[in-house]
Parts: structure tokens; sequence; C-alpha cells
């Protein structure tokens, strides 16, 4: 029996390999073999004895293959198995409808949003829910940087416009409201329940006209009359028991 | 010299097809909300959806009749809320979905906060529209110490006669409402399924609290919410011989 004999056999008991594995256990017979021969041959042995004197040094190829098959168990491979059915599950159900295919695009805006929110424009150009027709705030713009939190969700406050819109003295502060851990939902309370309210004490409730809505992001135009001398508008929210109030400063030119 | 490249054992290899198997999940669970695998997923999701944190589930009744097999709705409550709304398994979002909810306010104070759900079985909206039946869920909690027991009173139209264990009287259709304690508040969740449509009226429906002795310590009208209602599209239930 030579050595490419003595793997076939060993091999041949090793049923639950891959192709690679049975690859490797063979390269891993022939090496150790080759380095007994070897060192046989160094001692002086001629070639067809070092081989022989190996082969019955390495033992009962059955008992090899018996004793190895019980190195290569099943249930990694079994795991293994399903970890990739579990992916490819995953993969398919993420891309398979389109409503999955608009939440990556959500996920997305919900995290453009924290960098780079959409200015006041792109807000009312995007409204799904507009009635009216979007009139601009014209005046003085600034940017603040005020954050609160509404229960698991942000609102951050980042532009203020004082100006005239259609005749009225008007602040309109652009705020986003998201989750606190990206991809997360934003509560649909925290929009429904925000009033925006002048210094007097004029109240306005936000509606839908208001806001360019994903589920994981919402960009808000919060808007109230103002007059000569206000220094600032108020959010409340009021919601189950959780109460927040934010002054947003006007801008330093006051209104006009 | 080059260097043999080593086979990655079936233990290594099985964990890193894990661990990116986990991550995939994650991800799609955390950003598209998709692939959850647990119903309480979906209720945690709902949750979070309308702004109640740190709830616990009190009551879990499994409803095979509505939705498909698989339907359980969930009661869970924190201090302020008690929040019903359903899981099921849905090919739409390739796992559990659903999340058919009305949550109920109760930082108000009241001896009963109540509020309901009804889902109805039709046929869709359309020109052939038709309605086969309708599941009315009724749930709330109770803050009075006294109230013993909880009746849900359902307006019903003439003609209604009800089943031979329905309780109809002075036009009003009467369900005892078993209550429950859990987490150290009292609750009750109820169930009742009205197969022909027109016989009980929208809207004032009524929870009346009584003691022990039976008296009627409060009475609420059960608030309507614009989510209260749901339709389910189903085909015509199956007659008494297609069973057969």
């Amino acid at each position: 029996m030579d050595r490419s004999e003595y793997c076939a056999q060993v091999l041949s008991h090793l049923r639950r390999l891959s192709r690679r594995e049975r690859e490797a256990v063979r390269a891993e017979l022939e090496e150790h073999m080759e380095d007994h021969i070897c060192a046989l041959l160094d001692l002086g042995y001629d070639a067809q004895l070092a081989e022989e004197r190996t082969m019955a040094a390495m033992g009962d190829p059955a008992e090899v293959g018996r004793e190895m098959e019980k190195q290569y168990p099943r249930g990694w491979n079994v795991a293994a198995g399903a970890a990739l059915i579990l992916s490819i599950f995953v993969i398919f159900s993420a891309l398979s409808s389109s409503y999955n295919r608009r939440m990556i695009g959500y996920a997305w805006e919900s995290v453009v949003c924290r960098v780079s929110p959409p200015e006041p424009e792109e807000i009312a150009a995007g409204m799904f829910y507009r009635q009216e027709p979007y009139i601009p705030v014209s005046g003085v713009r600034e940017k603040v940087d005020i954050q609160r939190n509404i229960g698991n969700d942000v609102l951050w406050i980042y532009r203020i416009t004082v100006g005239d819109q259609d005749g009225v003295q008007t602040a309109e502060a652009a705020a986003c409201i998201y989750d606190k851990i990206p991809g997360g939902l934003v509560s649909f309370p925290a929009f429904n329940e925000l009033l925006v309210e002048s210094q007097r004490g004029e109240q306005q409730v936000l509606c839908r006209q208001g806001a360019l809505a994903n589920p994981m992001m919402w960009n808000l135009l919060l808007r109230a009359p103002v007059r000569p001398g206000d220094d600032h508008i108020t959010l409340r929210y009021d919601w189950l028991g959780e109460t927040v109030t934010v002054d947003i400063p006007l801008p330093k030119e006051g209104v006009p | 010299m080059r260097r043999k490249k080593r086979l990655l054992t079936r233990r290594r290899r099985a964990l890193r097809c894990a661990a990116a198997a986990l991550v995939l999940l994650i991800l799609a669970q955390t950003f598209l909300h998709t692939a959850l695998l647990l119903p309480i997923q979906v209720i945690r999701r709902v949750e979070d959806q309308q702004g109640v944190q740190g709830a616990r589930v009190v009551r879990r009744q499994w409803e095979p009749k509505v939705y498909n097999w698989t339907n359980l709705f969930y009661l869970t409550a924190n201090d302020e809320t008690v929040l019903f709304t359903n899981a099921y398994i849905t090919a739409r979002t390739w796992g559990w979905g659903g999340g058919h909810t009305v949550l109920l306010d109760c930082t108000a104070e009241k001896p009963i906060h109540a509020a309901q759900k009804l889902i109805s079985e039709d046929t869709g909206p359309g020109k052939d529209y038709h309605c086969y039946g309708i599941h009315y869920f009724f749930f709330g909690r109770v803050d009075d110490p006294s109230i013993e027991t909880a009746e849900i009173r359902l307006q019903v139209n003439p003609g209604y006669e009800g089943a031979a264990v329905e309780n109809v009287s002075l036009g009003y259709l009467q369900l005892t409402v078993p209550i429950f304690q859990r987490n150290g508040c009292r609750y009750f969740l109820a169930h009742h399924y009205v197969a022909e449509v027109g016989l009980l009226r929208d809207g004032g429906n009524h929870v009346i609290g009584k003691d022990r002795e039976g008296n009627t310590v409060t009475t609420l009208q059960i608030e309507e919410t614009s989510y209260a209602s749901t339709s389910v599209v189903k085909g015509p239930p199956k007659t008494a011989e297609e069973r057969t």
C-alpha cells in the first residue's frame, strides 16, 4: 500500500466532510507521512523500506478514518447552515417588499437629518398632507440649536425665521423629531400633541399640514404670530403626564 | 516562502456565520422594522410608536379567528397608559407584524378607564361591500378599589335577540367582564363577537363598575378614538353545511 492508497482508505471513512475539508485532511496526512519518510531516509533507510515502515507506523487506515470522523461533529455544520438560512431570510425580507425598500430610504433620511436638516422651503416642498399653498416667511433667518427629549424621541429646533407671511408678522421655527437611536420610530403623540404659541399666549395647534413625515423622522414648521417687542415663541408638549415647554428665541434683530 | 492557507474549523465557521446573521438581523430589525421573530418585538415597536415607555404585558390572548391562526392580542400597561395591540405572522414583514392599536390614557383620575377596539370582517371597500361580523374588544383599568365587577353595556337596535346566554334588557346588551390583577393594578379585557351587522349601535357603549353588593359605583361612556376600528378583509364565513 502506498501513500495515496493509504490516504484514500482513510478518507473513505470520512463521510461528512466537505471537499475542502477532505483536501485539507489529505494534505495533512501526506505531509505527516512525508516527514516520517524523510526522517527514515536520513537514518539510512532506502526509499521503499522507509515508505513501508511509515505506512505501518501510521496504523490501520480504517481505524484512523473512524477516529478522525469523530473530530468533525455535524452540529457546527447544522449551526452554520441555520445561520446561512437566517441570513438569506433577513436579506430577502428586507428587499422583497416595496414597503421595506422605502424603509431603507427613511432610515437614511433619519440619519442625514441629524447632520444636515432641511431648510423650511424643503420641508414645505415635501409636505404630503398640505392642503393650502405654502406661503414662505420672508424676513430674518437665524440658526438656533435647541434639543429636548420627548419620551424616546429628540426634538431639535434648528432654524428660526421672523418676517412677513401674507401680511402677518410671523415667526416660523424649523424643527425635526427623531428617535434617540438611529432607525428608531418616532412616536405619534410627540407630533400630534405639540402646541406652539406666541408670547401673548395665542395658541395654534399643530396639524399634519406643518410636517414632512416618515416613520423615523418628522420635520416640522412651527408658526406663531408675533408683534414688535416679542423675543420668543413657545412650544408646548403635554402627553401622558410628560410636560415639555421650550422657549424659542427670536432673532436678535427682533420683529421688524 | 508562501504561507499555507489554514482551513477554518467548523466551529469557527459556524460562529462567523452566526455572527453575520445576527448583525443582519439586528440591522433589519432596527432600521427596517422587519423580520421580527417574536410577537413581543411587535408590541415593543408599537409602544415606541405610541410614546409608551416601560410598559409590561398584563394579558396575552390568542384569538385565531381574527386575522389568522397566529393572532395574539396583548394588553400592556405602565402607570399612565394601557395599550391594546396585536401581533400575528404576516408575509408582508416576513415575520411577526400587526400592531392594530388603541392607547388608553389613564393619567386622569377616574374610577375606571375604558376603551374599545372594533374589528370588522368584511369584503373590503368596494361596490359589493359586505360585512360578515364584528369583533368587539373592551379593555381598561380599574382604579377604584370598591369596584368588584365591571359590566359592559352595549346599545342594541330593536330586533336584536342575541344568543341565549346574552343578557339583553331595555335596549342594552350587558356583558359581565372579569377583572384580573397584575403588577399591583386591576385590569379587564373582554371580547364579544356579533355575527349580524347592524344590530348593535355605533357608539354610546358604557362600562359600569359595581361593588360587592352589585350596586353601581360608576358609569363611564367608552371613548371612541380614531384608531378604534379596523377592517379585516375576509371571505364569507362557512355555513353549517359547508363545515360538515
